[in-house]
């Protein structure tokens, strides 16, 4: 652990950077604080990477600044900046070793010989590489080229760790592994980690603070907890997780569906009046007969079962409410035994507590 | 045997076969016979066969006029090829880049490819005597030889640099070199066979080329010129002797410059000493 001077190890202050006459990032403002694991969650387009782009040199900010461990860095090239990036092309020198490849950013430093024989092979140590000593990249495989380049950019002990959405070129199995991978290398390295990533499940997945990107804008910031149970637009809501949108009246406390059928608002949302949407996660739902009673703390809605997909660990119940809108529930299978078929009527239930309300905009359609 | 000449019938596989040995043929038949006459102890080149004689090879090596000629074209051949190889690379690492009228810019430099030599030399002699530009070695032919082999100076680099990936030179400037050492450690030893491959074709260009360099030389001579001018006025076998002793000469530059790209290759290459196995 080199816990430095007081203070965040990356500061953006004010950042917008305009491209052709269009803001692809706008008045960022980030702080990183040191060994914090950081994702950049957004959809291609949203301004992540060049925010990215920005923190390793490769752009320059038309507006505000980058302070990194209190230095501005903001006009300095790559070359003098104390950040290593992963890329997601991993980006490995075709004609040097794997032990040269790393040996690099400790070369252009002037490190001593023996010193740099000795951090090259404590780093391919910690990917798991050692035995790849003299290689070339070429002969690697996607996931093992993916461990180089991170042993590459980690030998150099960065103030932060930039990470271009380094997995989205592996596969799903090797993907898990190396999310769980970096994970623990994050912790025994206690870098600080700036993780661009347009997968919801790798940020929820690793990141201590998942940073919401939109349109070059920052929509939300906060932990994986926070951004998933309670998003702070319905764009969040919509791109973490899935979510069951439903369009409704508010007064007095509820929401009225279009059919009459009433939803309970919580704590925060009753002082709402007018059109809302109202949003709640599949998997807070569960479905019940349909003379059951609703409890205090739930709500309610009638719905008729349009599809029942088995999935293994889950099943997927697509049903459609009286007024006309799809609804879909997600559970575990077990809980699902005594469901009604195809075509039956049931009850749709979910707490009160998990329930999203959101202005009724229509721009927020994603 | 395969299936593509199981499909062939007997006929169209000998047809085949008897053209290649045709090609082959003319292809290394006059070389050949070039190399038998450089030995005949005869006045004149050609047949009847007079008897073996070394007798050309030892008056070529004396010929003072045969052997500054070929010293003209070495010199010049091995300054046409530093000097294209290096344009070359410049418009290949320009390209790169996107600026207005790049495709103009590219495709004019490739365009004199198609222009037949003799008419670009016309045009030159002309230029150069409104310029009040004498003909000779250095000036005239040097710029003739460079407008000639620039455009395959560049199409030898230009793919080497163009499928290059510029997240790797990014990635070698993320760990702190700056863009000079990006150059000299990332890219330089990635195109270096583009590079080898400009400075050989480039030479042998220069080294062979002689329509131009008759029209802008002057009184000079390289060893093309020269060549010409004993054919017309003193065709004994000392011209053969004289050929075979270029085409030799030709050929040891394009083995070495081989040998030179696969040794390159086998041994890889890095930056600084490889960091010791441990």
């Amino acid at each position: 652990m080199t816990a430095s001077i007081d203070g965040p190890d990356l500061e953006f202050s004010g950042v917008t950077k305009i491209f052709s006459g269009r803001a692809v990032v706008r008045r960022v403002s980030l702080t990183v604080q040191p060994g914090e694991f950081i994702a950049v969650l957004g959809p291609s387009g949203s301004g992540k990477s060049t925010l990215l782009k920005i923190a390793a040199g490769f752009e320059f900010p038309d507006e505000g600044c980058i302070l990194l461990r209190g230095k501005d860095v903001t006009t300095e090239p790559p070359y003098r900046r104390n950040v290593n990036t992963v890329f997601q092309s991993y980006a490995l020198f075709p004609h040097m070793s794997v032990a040269d490849n790393v040996a690099y950013g400790l070369r252009r430093k002037k490190v001593p010989q023996t010193e740099i024989a000795h951090k090259v092979k404590e780093a391919l140590a910690l990917v798991g590489l050692h035995r790849f000593w003299d290689n070339s990249p070429t002969t690697l495989s996607g996931g093992e080229q993916q461990r180089v380049a991170l042993a590459r950019a980690l030998v150099n002990r960065p103030a932060v760790l930039l990470l271009d959405e380094p997995l989205s070129a592996l596969d799903l199995k090797i993907r898990r592994r190396m999310q769980i991978e970096l994970k623990r290398i994050h912790q025994e390295v206690g870098t600080t980690f700036l993780f661009v990533t347009h997968d919801q499940e790798e940020a929820l997945v690793m990141a201590d603070r998942i940073v919401v990107m939109r349109e070059g804008a920052l929509e939300q910031v906060g932990t994986a907890r926070e951004i998933y149970d309670a998003p702070v637009t319905p764009f969040v809501a919509d791109f973490v997780g899935e979510l069951n949108w439903l369009d409704a009246n508010a007064s007095s406390g509820a929401a009225i569906l279009s059919d009459g059928a009433q939803i309970k608002l919580p704590e925060a949302s009753q002082h709402r009046r007018g059109p809302v949407r109202i949003g709640f996660r599949p998997e807070k739902m569960r479905l019940a007969p349909i003379d059951a009673v609703i409890g205090p703390q739930d709500n309610g809605v009638r719905a008729t079962i349009t599809s029942v997909t088995f999935q293994g660990p889950i099943t997927t119940v697509d049903l459609r409410l009286t007024d006309g809108m799809i609804v879909r529930c997600q559970s575990s299978a077990t809980d699902t035994i005594e469901l009604p078929e195809k075509g039956g009527t049931v009850l749709c239930l979910w707490q009160i507590g998990s329930t999203l309300v959101f202005d009724a905009s229509p721009t927020e359609q994603t | 045997m395969n299936a593509t000449s199981a499909s062939l019938s007997r006929n169209a596989v000998g047809a085949f076969g008897l053209f290649a040995v045709a090609v082959y043929f003319f292809l290394y038949a006059p070389v050949v016979t070039m190399v038998i006459l450089s030995f005949n102890d005869s006045i004149g080149i050609g047949l009847p066969w007079g008897g073996f004689t070394t007798r050309w090879y030892r008056e070529s090596f004396a010929n003072t006029l045969a052997i500054g000629a070929f010293f003209n074209s070495v010199r010049l051949a091995v300054v046409v090829s530093i000097v294209s190889t290096t344009l070359g690379l410049g418009v290949a690492l320009a390209s790169r880049r996107i600026f207005k009228g790049k495709a103009l810019v590219l495709n004019a430099l490739i365009l004199p490819l198609l222009i037949p030599g003799i008419v670009l030399a016309v045009g030159q002699i002309t230029l150069f005597n409104v310029m009040g530009f004498l003909p000779g070695l250095w000036g005239a032919t040097l710029l003739g030889h460079l407008v000639y082999t620039v455009p395959f100076a560049f199409l030898n680099i230009f793919p080497r640099v163009h499928r290059f990936d510029p997240n790797i030179e990014a990635a070698a400037a993320d760990l702190g070199a700056t863009p000079w050492v990006v150059f000299r450690t990332i890219l330089l030893p990635q195109i270096m066979p583009g590079l080898i491959a400009s400075l050989l074709f480039c030479f042998t260009l220069s080294f062979d080329e002689f329509t131009r360099t008759l029209f802008l030389i002057g009184s000079e001579n390289t060893l093309p010129v020269y060549f010409w001018s004993i054919i017309l006025t003193d065709p004994s076998p000392a011209a053969s002797a004289i050929a075979t002793l270029s085409v030799l000469f030709s050929l040891s530059v394009i083995g070495g410059g081989l040998l030179l790209l696969n040794l390159r290759r086998r041994k890889g290459d890095s930056d600084a000493t490889p960091v010791g196995a441990h």
